[in-house]
């Protein structure tokens, strides 16, 4: 597993997926077992992918042995069966297939992708992985070394370190403010027995859910689901609530760079809630849009004070979610910066948006819908997401109505409900000049 | 705007290198031809999805930058949404979204792309707007100062708060005595600070002209279709002079060099290893292809000979990686990157490294390695099938790098053929001390 990814992958803010056309509606397959999957049939590639969500993710960390799931995460691939960590890794490698676990904070993913004429050793290898890993001593030591390796490269990487730092000093006390790598102290614990009872609570089959886009039909896949997944446990134990977010606050972490990276965020709303399309539509007016944005607009454009700055709603899988940010300015204008950011929070929420700015929002959210499903590896994970939120598949023909039955006084009311910008959590990792403390 | 400065990405750079260039048998090669005013053009097509990803290719890079103008072809990507007679400064990006589509570009040594993802039907409206800034970008003042405070933020952000990022500009100046490829596509800070609008607007009138691009269209056309919208758009701009591309050679190798960057901000060492290597332009013969198919058996995936060797069997190391991307228009580089393990000395590291590559230079890859490494980058290309914006990335860069649409297309049947003789050659030319820089992150605790 390449660390750098993992740690850039474990970063990245949940975008939320834009559902597509009917052309790639994806069916429901039920295995004899009684184990569902999503199937988008395409044949117009040898190949297939495979993408396996379990919520929960590193919220399932026990107290005292956090990065026990992301552990788990670098395990699985590191021998099951006949074959130790050598000889599993070959068996993939000879055969180009790719096979990928990752943590993350509320969800375990796996992914798994394949040439066509692979596909039976693809599905074997990943099912000798879910029911006989070995976990074998020399590959814990090994992958236990790594994950150190990765809490350093975070903190090495000005902007992984002020997102781990954000989620701490937003959720303290919550399992989602936990470091996704665990501490020096906890991953010294960390043995196969803590493997062996990560695995037994965070993959479990009430919290799974299963996406198969490519070159497989109904038939094949619904014999394969049941000797994957067959004998995970049936049941959980039960989801923590969603977070509460701390109080306002701003924290800076001292760092000698010559440019302040930082990442801001306050409640938001989750996926569930009837208000989320809303906030979503004014998100793409005040920093989610790129170019388009009002942040991007003021920061950006007019003053030159950063490269991007942006925003983006974040429901969790376990419930709840925020709205975060970041930016990154020279050090001199980290102030500035932050106080034109609380400004555009303020004037949204005060004066709201104009009829124009909506009809904008609804165009591209609505319009960039398809390019969210051009290739098999991106239907895939697009639609893990809708199935981990709890949608249905023909959920995709609904989305853009729903985009487009957000009205201006919608927009206004969630703005003003939630763009309160003394309520912000800010890390600010550098030595940022000319900030005013938290309100 | 946003670029991709992709030879400071050192996981993208690895990510080219395996997907060099495709297509499996069945599909065909992409259809081209060229326009009246010199505009090649080469539409692939993947009729999956109702989408197309239109990309411009002009062939001028950070690598044709006169001395102490550097940053300025970056700076100018940057400048090109600033506005014709007909488009607003800014508004560019903004009409693509209010089509629902996206946009950006991104400046490289040898190229600099311009590109959008749009439903099919607004094709033509995107290449309208692209022919217009091909020729009639108006840039003031107002407009050109606060980007270059952008940029100077983005250098900031990819390089300078950094630590890796720094250590790569270093070697990269180390390892290039003569060739332009030493200075970074960003630019030196110092330099980018004076540079003007009016740098700008001559590096725009010199370089940009459709004699002097490539147009790549990719997904749900017909070549007919972009023929016709072509000739309507890009057709109507005239060609320019362009001067032709040259660079300087490097002088022969002949001494091997360390840096050493001690960074007290970072807590975990790097050990890198750069080796002069030809591009597939550059080469004798197949090297570039055994270079391919070398540099997947040394550190390609946890089956290869260091992967084995020092995360494995000596436990020294946490990650290893090789890079060798053929698509630079010049000669480039062949890397080597590894993460020490906690406690574990660099020069340990290094010796134990050292020892990897004069085993493999020696007795050269097995019949086993030889098949898994062709393997897998044959598998690769069908991989890069699946995405539309990645096949066309995959034509650009190999056009501009000047190799044909049908090398490239041909490119995972050559693959095929490559032996353990060829690896061995090419590894041997490509692997010795002299042509190599040594980089070394060190943290203050060390």
């Amino acid at each position: 597993m390449n660390l750098r990814a993992l740690a850039i992958a474990a970063f990245a803010i949940l975008v939320l997926a834009l559902p597509a056309d009917a052309a790639t509606k994806p069916v429901v397959v039920k295995s004899p077992g009684g184990i569902e999957a999503w199937l988008v049939e395409d044949h117009g590639l040898p190949a297939m992918a495979m993408s396996v969500g379990f919520t929960g993710g590193a919220t399932r960390d026990v107290k005292g042995k956090e990065g026990a799931v992301t552990l788990l995460s670098m395990m699985l691939d590191e021998g099951a069966g006949q074959y130790d960590s050598r000889a599993f890794k070959q068996q993939l490698e000879e055969r180009s297939i790719s096979l990928d676990f990752s943590a993350a904070r509320d969800s375990f993913d796996i992914n798994l992708t394949t040439l066509t004429e692979n596909q039976g050793d693809a599905l074997r290898l990943l099912g000798l992985a879910l029911t006989k890993p070995r976990f074998d001593a020399a590959a814990l030591v090994r992958a236990k070394d790594q994950l150190r390796v990765a809490q350093r490269q975070v903190n090495d990487d000005a902007e992984s370190l002020a997102s781990e730092s954000w989620y701490a000093a937003a959720f303290p006390g919550h399992a989602y403010g936990r470091r996704l790598y665990g501490t020096p102290e906890s991953i010294a614990k960390l043995s196969r027995g803590d493997l062996t009872a990560a695995m037994k609570s965070a993959l479990t089959r009430d919290v799974m859910h299963i996406v198969v886009v490519g070159d497989i039909d109904a038939k094949a896949l619904g014999a394969a689901l049941d000797a994957l997944f067959a004998t995970l446990p049936a049941k959980g134990p039960a989801l923590v609530g969603p977070p509460e977010m701390a109080p306002p606050a701003l924290k800076i972490i001292a760092k000698d760079n010559p440019q302040t990276t930082a990442m801001f965020g306050l409640p938001g709303v989750a996926r569930a809630d009837p208000d989320f399309m809303a906030v979503y539509v004014m998100n793409y007016i005040l920093g989610g849009g790129s170019f388009s944005s009002r942040l991007m607009d003021e920061v950006r454009e007019k003053r030159g004070l950063v490269y991007g700055i942006s925003t983006g709603v974040d429901p969790f899988f376990i419930g709840g979610g925020d709205i975060t940010g970041s930016f990154a300015t020279k050090n001199e204008t980290a102030g500035q910066a932050l106080d034109l950011t609380r400004a555009e929070f303020r004037k949204l929420a005060a004066k709201g948006i104009t009829a124009p700015e909506l009809a904008d929002a609804k165009t591209y959210l609505t319009g960039s819908f398809a390019l969210r499903f051009d290739t098999n590896g991106k239907i895939a994970s697009q639609f893990l997401v809708f199935a981990m939120q709890g949608k249905s598949p023909g959920y995709v023909d609904q989305r853009n109505k729903d985009v487009e039955a957000v009205t201006l006084a919608d927009v206004n009311r969630v703005a003003k409900r939630l763009l309160d910008p003394d309520r912000l959590v800010v890390v600010m990792v550098g030595k940022p000049e000319g900030v005013k403390p938290a309100p | 705007m946003a670029s991709s400065l992709i030879r400071l990405l050192s996981g993208v750079a690895l990510s080219l290198a395996t997907a060099s260039a495709c297509f499996a048998a069945s599909s065909g090669p992409p259809a081209t031809f060229k326009l009246a005013n010199g505009l090649e053009v080469v539409v692939i097509e993947d009729h999956r999805a109702p989408v197309a990803t239109h990309m411009i290719w002009y062939r001028v890079g950070a690598a044709d930058e006169t001395r102490g103008h550097s940053g300025i072809a970056h700076f100018l990507e940057h400048l090109m949404f600033k506005g014709t007679d007909k488009i607003a400064p800014g508004d560019f990006s903004k009409i693509v979204a209010r089509q629902g589509g996206q946009d950006n570009a991104f400046t490289t040594h040898d190229e600099t792309v311009y590109w959008q993802r749009v439903a099919r039907d607004r094709l033509g409206l995107v290449m309208g707007m692209e022919a217009d800034r091909m020729a009639h970008l108006k840039l003031t003042d107002k407009v050109v100062l606060p980007e270059r405070d952008v940029i100077l933020e983005e250098r900031r952000m990819r390089i300078d708060n950094n630590p890796s990022s720094l250590l790569s500009e270093q070697t990269a100046a180390a390892l290039f005595l003569n060739h332009p490829y030493g200075i970074p596509v960003i630019g030196w800070f110092h330099e980018m600070q004076k540079l003007t609008r009016a740098d700008a607007e001559a590096w725009y009138g010199a370089h940009y002209g459709p004699n002097n691009a490539i147009l790549i269209v990719a997904g749900d056309v017909t070549p007919a279709e972009v023929k016709e919208l072509a000739e309507k758009t890009y057709g109507q701009v005239a060609a320019r002079a362009v001067p032709p591309r040259w660079r300087p050679d490097e002088p022969p190798a002949i001494a091997s060099r360390r840096v050493t960057l001690v960074d007290p901000r970072a807590t975990q060492s790097y050990f890198t290893r750069d080796y002069l290597a030809p591009s597939y332009r550059t080469a004798k013969g197949r090297a570039a292809y055994a270079l391919a198919v070398g540099a997947e058996i040394l550190g390609g995936g946890a089956t290869s000979r260091l992967y084995r060797a020092l995360v494995e069997d000596k436990k020294l190391a946490a990650e290893v990686s090789t890079s060798y991307s053929g698509d630079d228009y010049d000669d480039s580089t062949f890397g080597i990157n590894l993460t020490p393990r906690s406690g574990v000395k660099l020069a340990v590291l290094e010796a134990a490294a050292d020892k990897v590559i004069a085993d493999f230079l020696k007795s050269g890859a097995t019949e086993e390695e030889l098949k898994r490494a062709i393997s897998r980058l044959r598998a690769s290309a069908v991989f890069a099938r699946d995405n539309q914006n990645t096949m066309a990335q995959i034509y650009g860069f190999g056009l501009i790098s000047g190799e044909t649409v049908d090398e490239i297309y041909k490119w995972p049947d050559v693959i095929a053929t490559v032996n353990a003789d060829e690896v061995s050659s090419a590894m041997r030319n490509v692997l010795k001390p002299e042509r190599s820089v040594t980089g070394l992150l060190v943290p203050k605790a060390e």
